[in-house]
């Protein structure tokens, strides 16, 4: 729970997943385990192939520190915590937390470096994904909530790429969209996914795309 | 006894190219996403070992006619995937399927001097054949630290051509990137396309 708070406090976005696989870094709490069984845990650890994170104990068993492990010693402290958050991502793409979805409709002047935001993808759809919602923000205004619902395999690199996009002064407001200011839809209607802003076969190709490799 | 099915006329609905200069991974970037095994036309390249210099991978083949590779959709229709030549000497079949692309990925070196002259070219090239427009460049081997200068450097040329074509770093080997570079280039609104 410390760990946890204490990333809370730092202005990265961390997702938690409960499948290991899924995690691109790990946290073993192990805090309440003496040095024998620590390194017993981070040798079947090593074995499935996961020795890339950090771990929270209050004794680093010596034959254990090698690898990709990190070890934080309990009680933490934010320096080191943050410090080891520096280490792991010194090329992180923007302080996301500074995105603040707009109510009005986004519009990108020019495209951004897309391949900046690779590493939040999840995987080709996730590529596929960002790639067609900047295509759309050039070609006309949107609104974030559909931005995201046609990026639910790049929400995070939506986000930064957003944050960046603001800041470098390529993003621009559109006035609020009228037939939703003068309230013609309904409370109760679910948001669509934003749709191609034409039918071209480019575009086609893309939903195409996006069918294959979701 | 396996029943063979006829097919009549044309299944390939639209076609992807992939231009660069020699060596740049063109081939390799087609393997990362067709769903079919690449036909390739690879041969010892003389040029290759004349100029290994330019090869920091060690490449000493080309491709003298062109690779091929498909998309293939639930439905039957399939999407095309071209690597073509790099060589200048190929240019007859630049003329024969950049016109009738969908989408072109240009690829160009990021970690070489001349980058910017190469682009320069192959972006005269793409505009002769009206070509520019369903473009995306995709620039490879970007030195660490200095994605941004390079990638600066290279879509200040490509604006003169198309104020909008996306510049991007890449890499020929992962499938993510080129899917990117892909789509990027499909849905680049084609209305800014300059005069």
């Amino acid at each position: 729970m410390a760990f946890k708070s204490l990333l809370g406090m730092n202005e990265r976005r961390w997702e938690w997943r409960e499948e290991p696989d899924a995690a691109a870094l790990w946290v073993i709490d192990a805090s309440c385990l003496e040095p024998a069984g620590l390194s017993q845990l981070l040798q079947e650890h090593k074995k499935q192939g996961a020795y890339q994170g950090v771990v929270l104990a209050s004794h680093f068993p010596a034959q254990a520190v090698q690898g990709g492990w990190t070890f934080l010693k309990v009680p933490l402290q934010m320096d080191k915590v943050f410090g080891w958050i520096d280490h792991c991502f010194p090329d992180r793409p923007v302080p996301i937390g500074a995105w603040t979805a707009p109510e009005q409709p986004v519009r990108l002047k020019v495209w951004p470096n897309v391949s900046r935001y690779n590493g939040l993808l999840d995987g080709k759809s996730g590529a596929i994904e960002l790639a067609a919602a900047c295509g759309q923000m050039l070609a006309k205004p949107c609104s974030y909530p559909d931005l995201r619902l046609a990026c639910p395999h790049a929400l995070l690199a939506l986000d930064a790429l957003l944050a960046d996009a603001q800041q470098q002064g390529i993003l621009t407001m559109e006035p609020k969209i009228a037939s939703r200011v003068s309230g013609q839809v309904r409370p109760n209607e679910a948001p669509k996914p934003t749709q191609p802003p034409s039918s071209g076969l480019g575009w086609g190709l893309v939903t195409r795309l996006l069918s294959k490799f979701t | 006894m396996n029943k063979l099915s006829v097919v009549l006329g044309h299944q390939v609905e639209q076609q992807v190219a992939f231009v660069g200069p020699f060596g740049v991974g063109k081939t390799t970037a087609l393997r990362a996403i067709s769903d079919v095994p690449v036909v390739n036309t690879d041969v010892d390249s003389a040029e290759a070992v004349g100029h290994l210099t330019l090869q920091p991978s060690g490449k000493t083949t080309t491709t003298v006619g062109l690779d091929y590779g498909e998309w293939r959709f639930p439905d039957g229709k399939v999407v095309a995937l071209i690597g073509v030549p790099g060589q200048d000497r190929f240019d007859a079949m630049w003329d024969a399927l950049l016109p009738r692309s969908s989408a072109i990925v240009l690829w160009i070196y990021g970690d070489r001097d001349p980058t910017r002259l190469e682009c320069r070219k192959w972006l005269q090239a793409l505009a002769q054949r009206k070509a520019v427009a369903r473009l995306a460049v995709a620039v490879t081997r970007v030195p660490d630290g200095q994605e941004q200068q390079v990638l600066d450097s290279v879509r200040e040329l490509v604006t003169r051509f198309h104020p909008l074509a996306p510049v991007l770093s890449a890499d020929p080997r992962e499938p993510a990137d080129v899917l990117q570079a892909v789509t990027m280039a499909l849905v680049t609104p084609y209305t800014a396309l300059q005069a």
